[in-house]
């Protein structure tokens, strides 16, 4: 807890921030200097004076991003319709369990089999551009996938202008929270998740479906084994989003694609980044190279160049060597992960069951 | 959670404030909330367009004897503060009683509450600055809330802008200080 006023300010700091301000106002290479001469010999105001330098020039991450967008979802103050206590009939609606730029999702019942049921409902601007029919028709394509470590697709439709999908209510925790619980993962446990994660793109690429967003928010871990779940639904949004038509044929459409490029930065292809309308399944070759390299090393390849920058650093070179974070990756695997990585889609693995082999599992 | 001792303190007494009629300024978090919600719409939000728009729109209104633009601008950014504040605690008083579960579908969907909490936890600590170094807090929500550039937020509190700059990293170490207890 935090007590009352004053407890804000450093001890001294009415006579301290006269000085830090000195030090802040000094040439880089005079501060150290100055801060000898404005601490006359007293170590205590030395060392304070050091600690409260260091402290003003380091960034605040909570700060960096102007206000409306680092709270981007008190603005959206949800200019969407209020949903249906109803939808389709079917789902009897419960409360929300999450949302984002794409969707929100709501914990629901389904009241013809009497079970709890996660209801994505796609927000209302996106579902009311012309692709609707294409986003059913590429959803009931992922619909059909049937596998162990993919996420079932129950149902979708569309009900009083809104387009929803749903699956089973899975608590998780996703890769991701795991990674933000634990940090890097034990080597057995990550070649455990890869493996099923990789069956799991076999399976869909057989079936000529790309996820498209591969990352550790979209694979859950359930009794033991990893599920993938949104399959299809990225293509599904991009189709959504792209002018009628069956691709971009002029620049004008390639530049929509470009700007409504539908994935997550930080694992996505360089093709798939600048919206590239031939993407294949290969792009969730390199997504799952990231994933494998996060599992590792507990970020993204690239996290250190910042988000903004992920992109150019990808096209410049390759991310961090593994080996700098740890040493018990087995060969072949940082192998696999650098060959994933390649910006050249076929100097990647081409299948993914080439994916398998290295990671010691069958398919 | 860090809440301020006084929940009925929603309107702190503010530097800018006490200098400001009260109806200016009510009107000014109108203003915010309705364009808030308008650039939320199409998804453009810039803080600096909200701010400058603001501005514009109350400057033009001949009842307002309003001839100092950074001052104003300083005001607006804290109104954009406010009017955040409020929708975070609109935002919890919903969620109230439902029970929270956390189901991570992706990674885009980052729970409201969660930036309800940080703001109210953020606001209270400018709220805290405020009442110790005023010009502080002032700048934060100049620059964070208003997204000002360094240049106005100068010329609305009167000083340099190197004055400013320095301010900024001083604001930001002492709130980070203070959040992170």
């Amino acid at each position: 807890m935090t007590p009352a006023h004053g407890s804000l300010l450093p001890e001294g700091w009415a006579e301290l921030s006269g000085l830090v301000d000195q030090l802040l106002e000094a040439p880089d290479d005079e501060r150290a200097i100055l801060l000898d001469s404005l601490s006359d010999g007293d170590l205590g105001r030395h060392a304070s004076l050091a600690t409260l330098l260091i402290e003003c020039q380091r960034d605040f991450p909570l700060l960096e991003r102007p206000a409306v967008e680092r709270f981007d979802q008190l603005v959206a103050t949800d200019p969407e319709p209020a949903l249906p206590a109803l939808l389709g009939g079917r789902y009897r609606l419960e409360h929300e369990i999450g949302r984002g730029g794409m969707a929100r999702v709501h914990l629901a019942r389904d009241l013809e089999h009497d079970r709890p049921v996660a209801v994505k409902v796609i927000r209302a601007g996106i579902a009311t551009t012309p692709g609707r029919e294409r986003f059913l028709r590429e959803i009931g394509i992922a619909a059909r996938l049937r596998h162990p470590n993919i996420m079932p697709l129950f149902d979708s439709g569309e009900d009083a202008d809104l387009l929803y999908f749903v699956m089973p209510y899975e608590e998780g925790p996703s890769l991701k929270r795991r990674l933000a619980e634990h940090g890097p993962l034990p080597t057995a446990e990550v070649l455990a998740h890869l493996g099923d994660v990789a069956r799991a793109l076999v399976h869909a690429h057989e079936h000529g479906v790309v996820h498209r967003d591969i990352k550790p928010g979209n694979v859950l871990l359930s009794g033991g084994g990893a599920l993938v779940v949104d399959f299809g639904i990225a293509k599904a949004l991009a189709d959504v989003q792209r002018p009628e038509g069956d691709g971009p044929t002029d620049l004008s459409a390639a530049i929509t694609m470009v700007g409504s490029a539908i994935g997550t930065p930080a694992y996505m292809s360089p093709e798939q980044w600048v919206g590239d309308p031939s993407i294949d399944h290969r792009t969730d070759i390199y997504a799952f190279g990231c994933l494998a390299y996060e599992l590792f090393s507990g970020v993204p390849p690239f996290a250190e160049s910042g988000t903004h920058h992920v992109t150019a650093a990808r096209q410049a070179g390759r991310p961090r060597p593994l080996a700098h974070c740890r040493s018990d990756v087995p060969d072949d695997v940082v192998e696999l992960i650098d060959r994933c990585l390649e910006i050249d889609p076929a100097r990647r693995p081409q299948r993914a069951s080439d994916l398998l082999p290295p990671l010691g599992v069958g398919s | 959670m860090n809440r301020s001792p006084n929940p009925e303190a929603d309107e702190p007494t503010h530097p800018t404030l006490d200098r400001v009629l009260p109806d200016v300024y009510q009107e000014l978090r109108v203003i915010a909330h309705r364009q808030l919600a308008r650039h939320a719409a199409d998804r453009t939000v810039s803080t600096t367009g909200l701010v400058h728009e603001a501005y514009l729109k109350l400057a033009n209104q001949e009842r307002m004897h309003w001839n100092d633009r950074g001052h104003f601008l300083a005001l607006a950014a804290l109104a954009m503060r406010h009017v955040l504040v409020d929708r975070a605690k609109a935002r919890l008083a919903e969620k109230r009683g439902g029970a929270r579960q956390q189901v991570t579908f992706d990674e885009r969907i980052i729970p409201a509450e969660a930036q309800a909490d940080a703001l109210l936890d953020l606001s209270d600590a400018i709220d805290r600055l405020a009442t110790v170094e005023p010009r502080l807090a002032e700048v934060i929500d100049c620059r964070f809330f208003g997204g000002l550039s360094e240049e106005e937020i100068a010329s609305a509190l009167g000083v340099t802008t190197r004055t400013v700059q320095r301010d900024w990293a001083k604001a930001r170490m002492l709130l980070r200080r203070a959040l992170a207890t």
